[in-house]
């Protein structure tokens, strides 16, 4: 059965092990990633990234303004390393912190963001599998998000255990600040930890809706994944995995943006579109809009969601997901519609780098900022 | 051995004094003492006079006072009010033995049993023990 060699799907599977695994081995490591004093200290967070890294922090942002209270964005890793410094950053610095993630600890721009920002005296966390890297090493803390590795496929598993991280640093902060009482913080990790169950669940159950909803998007080559606040953090999730294992057209847009900008797509019955919600999403209400709109424009379309309607278009485990942590829940979905897609279109992942794909051939000439002075 | 159970509103002083007459005469124990137990690291029993709400406050504020929630406890495992509330429950303690004589406590006439929480809200217990008099003691 193709699903046995079939590098992604292998990943998707062990999510729901992955997750119980790491909320119990990281509800005491996260405790210690910023002391009590730094959590106080924070005024301001930024989390950066590159690709999946941002996608998780996207994901992530508004667990830290919900659950800690925090003025909190998600910035884009060059934005963070160049633009931001040079327009004004809160002062005094101490009062920001950068969160910078990245997997190996040497992504160029994520490394160059975390060198600029602590020349202004913010606090520097890393979010890496490797605290021995370039990153781990300039940090003031370091969160390991090591796991076991996979063979090579477009990353889920990384993708979990970065996003996690981050909502269980959330909660953390949470906790510390008084935002929440220790029982609270303590049910909301039990609650991440559940979701393993959800996932499970819906993975097993909806394994044929998945399917067809993969099937059209493979068939059109293009899809829309819609999503509002952290789900948008999923809906370009989406993308990044449609891109890096079939390398069909995905677009990823917000809820409400649908109806000013992509509602006047030409042959809307070719475009199909994916809603990444939750029934409690702040954006429901909207959304009930947008599910009428996607009809009455023809679009073949899907809901990607929690509680179970019974609609045909319906992917939903039928018990409730909590909004900020549903971009978990999601991922997992849409790993597995795209690792069936991988199997419709029988297509080598990142094009098995070859050709106009094989980066070893890039120019590597980009330089940090800071080195131009001779540092 | 018999529990009490509480859900704390939050930090302060909650009077149990009602509860534990009732564990004492539910038992039928006419001498002897009652053996009171808080299993929790971040409360307190004590016995304090129960006339004036006011009192409560003062007490209330001046422990804050002398033992402030910072962020800088060396103890960072959970949060600055449970480092603090470790400190004000080794400091008042978290037993205290009261003398049933003819099936009664016997408090003197303003004094009350009272939980301490300091790191609310949350559910807690004290346990009642009873222990006999040597001699004509009765049931417990």
């Amino acid at each position: 059965m193709f699903t046995e060699q079939n590098a992604m799907y292998r990943q998707v599977c062990s999510i729901p092990a992955l997750l119980e695994e790491l909320v119990e081995r990281w509800k005491e490591e996260v405790r210690f990633a910023l002391s009590v004093e730094q959590t106080y200290q924070v005024k301001h967070l930024y989390l950066v990234g590159s690709g999946d890294s941002y996608i998780a922090a996207k994901a992530a942002r508004q667990a830290f303004a919900r659950l800690a209270h925090v003025d909190a964005q998600a910035v884009r890793s060059l934005e963070a390393a160049r633009y931001l410094p040079d327009g004004w950053l809160p002062q005094p610095g101490c009062h920001n912190l950068l969160i910078a993630i990245s997997n190996s600890g040497e992504t160029a721009r994520v490394v160059e963001a975390a060198r600029a920002w602590k020349e202004t005296g913010a606090l520097v966390l890393a979010i890496t599998a490797r605290p021995d890297s370039t990153l781990g090493k300039l940090s003031d803390g370091v969160i390991c998000t090591a796991i076991e590795p996979y063979p090579a496929a477009p990353e889920v598993r990384s993708c979990i255990a970065t996003l996690l991280a981050l909502l269980m640093l959330a909660i953390r902060m949470g906790e510390n600040k008084g935002v929440m009482t220790m029982d609270e913080a303590g049910a909301l990790r039990r609650e991440l930890r559940g979701l393993a169950g959800r996932i499970r669940s819906v993975l097993n159950g909806q394994a044929e809706t998945l399917k067809e909803a993969a099937r059209l998007c493979a068939e059109y080559g293009q899809v829309e994944l819609i999503g509002s606040g952290p789900a948008l953090g999923s809906a370009e999730f989406g993308v990044a995995k449609i891109y890096e294992a079939v390398g069909t057209g995905a677009l990823a847009q917000e809820s409400e943006e649908f109806f000013h900008l992509n509602f006047f797509r030409r042959e809307p019955a070719k475009l199909p579109a994916i809603l990444l919600t939750t029934a409690d999403a702040l954006a429901a209400g909207r959304q009930e809009e947008l599910i009428w709109l996607l009809g009455h424009l023809g679009r073949p379309y899907f809901v990607f969601t929690d509680r179970d309607d019974g609609g045909a278009h319906t992917v939903a485990c039928g018990e409730p997901v909590r909004e900020l942590f549903a971009p978990l829940y999601h991922f997992a979905l849409l790993a597995q519609m795209v690792s069936y897609m991988n199997l419709f279109l029988d297509e080598d992942y990142y094009r098995g780098h070859a050709g106009v794909w094989d980066e070893s051939k890039f120019p590597k000439n980009s330089r940090f900022v800071a080195q131009e002075d001779g540092q | 051995m018999k529990r009490i159970e509480l859900k704390t509103a939050g930090n302060g002083l909650v009077e149990i004094t009602q509860e534990v007459r009732r564990v004492v005469e539910e038992s039928g124990l006419r001498r002897g003492a009652a053996v009171l137990w808080v299993p929790h690291t971040t409360a307190g029993l004590t016995v304090i006079s129960r006339m004036d709400v006011l009192g409560f406050a003062d007490i209330e504020e001046e422990t804050d006072r002398l033992i402030p929630t910072r962020v800088n406890f060396k103890h960072q495992f959970d949060t600055p009010t449970d480092a603090a509330g470790h400190i004000k429950s080794a400091l008042f303690g978290v037993g205290q033995t009261v003398i049933v004589e003819d099936g009664a406590l016997q408090l003197g006439s303003s004094q009350g049993i009272f939980f301490f929480e300091f790191d609310g809200p949350r559910r807690r217990e004290v346990w009642v023990q009873l222990l006999p008099a040597e001699t004509g003691g009765g049931g417990a």
